[in-house]
């Protein structure tokens, strides 16, 4: 893509007015699907989400924990973006005692955890709208690696960034959307969930 | 079929839903051990003695590891986004800015090697650093360029240089070496130059600046020897002694102009500097011996200074 097209594209990925409904509602489904998940594990009563300055940064956090939620139809990239001390503030207090780098693999794996739950959410949401996709494994790798990850952008891709801030600790959470089949997200609708979740430990 | 084919089949799991979810979970153990191994190269160069950072073009630190990250007083998680160039005062500042840009400009420079100092946040004390900066080629230049900056402090080599020029400039006997080309190079204690009577010895021949002003005070053999010196570099330690002894050891120097004092006797000893059994560089000390020479001749009535 030239570079001015490529300027033009990331204009528009910030001009909501220009994103397609069906990209809307996958959008919108997958903040308040991470929200509701981060708020059951940060176990305070407000989690606030809100936009992040610079959408199209090289680097968010030091940390980076990506999945993949993948089908005929449409692909969708999900990844948090954290430091170690906010992933151990997540664990449950019965970590403490631990030593640190057994808190820290934990933490980590816990991270892991928590992408899996809110890919494992959007999944049922699309299973529910007759869409199959399947989930990668989570992994975690260096939030640098965000720059090599957003270095090209297809037209085909839309991102989209927030921040989700408790207390003093918030994590950056990103997603990239391309839709394969548009034909397929004609049952696509969400609606925020009102009722809480069950109450989950990661141990 | 195989006996594993067979063996599958007997199960009755031959279905493709089951060979998919066993393909899926090879790819993700391999996906597993792949992040493994990343975080392990990761922990090699978080590691490293030297600092290594990638920046913004305007000294926003997107990475860094330990080093780096203890420089800026603060850890490799947090040191993210903090600026670089707080670590230079504002005129060495300029310089970075203007090796940068000298960088970005020509897109055949692979590396811009420099030094200069720091001041440590703080505490304020200066050290000397070797930079390498470099374009960070693995992402485009979409959101603008990258650099990457290796740092190695020199502090403590720039020291010993400074005492060792320090101990060069005040010993009272000259101390040059000859390079594998034989050339004289630096550094060379400054006595060489009021011996020799000349400046700036380095790049110079001991043809131009010893043996030849004192070519009429060597005989025969000693010509001989000293118009071959530089086929003694290369040799191995026995042939280099046997040589040697030929070489010229005790010159007279006539000084030009002679404004600068009657002709010098120099004692001259010749040292190999070996590596890998061979001579690289020659090292020569040279003595003023011309109070003992003049005083031997006047006991064996013979003409001073000739």
């Amino acid at each position: 893509m030239p570079k001015s097209n490529k300027a033009d594209h990331i204009q528009n990925q910030l001009n909501a007015d220009s994103v397609p409904l069906e990209i809307k509602i996958l959008q919108q489904m997958i903040r308040d699907k991470s929200l509701k998940v981060l708020t059951r594990s940060a176990k305070v009563s407000t989690v606030t989400m809100q936009e992040v300055a610079n959408r199209d940064d090289f680097v968010y956090d030091y940390w980076m924990a990506f999945i993949m939620v993948s089908g005929m139809s449409l692909r969708i990239m999900f990844k948090i973006h954290f430091n170690t001390s906010t992933a151990v503030s997540l664990l449950p207090k019965s970590s403490i005692g631990r030593s640190e780098d057994e808190v820290r693999r934990t933490a980590m794996d816990s991270i892991r955890e928590q992408c899996n739950v809110i890919a494992g959410d959007i999944k049922a949401s699309l299973t529910s709208a007759q869409i199959t996709v399947g989930l990668s494994i989570p992994l975690v790798t260096k939030g640098f690696d965000e720059a090599v990850f957003n270095d090209k952008l297809d037209e085909g891709k839309s991102c989209d960034v927030w921040q989700l801030k408790w207390g003093s600790r918030s994590v950056v959470c990103s997603s990239v959307v391309e839709v394969l089949e548009w034909a397929e997200l004609e049952n696509l609708h969400f609606e925020a969930e009102a009722e809480p979740l069950d109450d989950g430990e990661f141990l | 079929m195989s006996g594993a084919a067979r063996k599958i089949s007997s199960k009755g799991s031959d279905k493709p839903e089951v060979a998919v979810a066993a393909g899926l979970r090879a790819s993700h153990e391999i996906v597993a051990a792949l992040e493994r191994c990343k975080s392990s190269s990761e922990l090699i160069l978080d590691k490293l003695p030297d600092l290594l950072l990638i920046m913004t073009e305007d000294g926003r630190i997107l990475k860094a590891n330990i080093a780096a990250s203890e420089l800026m007083k603060s850890d490799v998680e947090h040191v993210i986004n903090e600026n670089f160039f707080s670590l230079f005062s504002r005129e060495n500042l300029n310089s970075l800015k203007m090796q940068i840009s000298v960088l970005l400009k020509d897109a055949s420079l692979g590396q811009l090697r420099f030094e200069l100092p720091i001041c440590h946040l703080q505490s304020q004390v200066k050290s000397e650093f070797l930079w390498t900066i470099s374009r960070f080629s693995q992402v485009s230049d979409r959101r603008g360029q990258l650099i990457e900056v290796v740092g190695k402090d020199v502090s403590t080599i720039r020291e010993f240089e400074r005492k060792l020029t320090q101990v060069f400039s005040a010993i009272p006997l000259g101390i040059v070496t000859v390079n594998g080309h034989g050339k004289i190079e630096w550094p060379y204690s400054s006595y060489c130059e009021y011996l020799l009577a000349k400046h700036q010895l380095s790049g110079k021949t001991l043809q131009e600046v010893l043996f030849g002003p004192a070519w009429g005070s060597l005989d025969a053999n000693e010509q001989e020897a000293a118009s071959r010196f530089t086929s003694l570099l290369g040799l191995d330690t026995v042939s280099f002694d046997k040589a040697k002894a030929q070489l010229p050891r005790e010159v007279q120097i006539n000084r030009r102009p002679e404004s600068l004092g009657n002709p010098k006797w120099l004692g001259i000893s010749y040292h190999p500097l070996v590596s890998e059994g061979r001579v690289e560089k020659i090292m020569l000390i040279l003595e003023d011996r011309s109070a003992v020479v003049e005083a031997q001749r006047a006991t064996q009535g013979k003409p001073v200074g000739g």
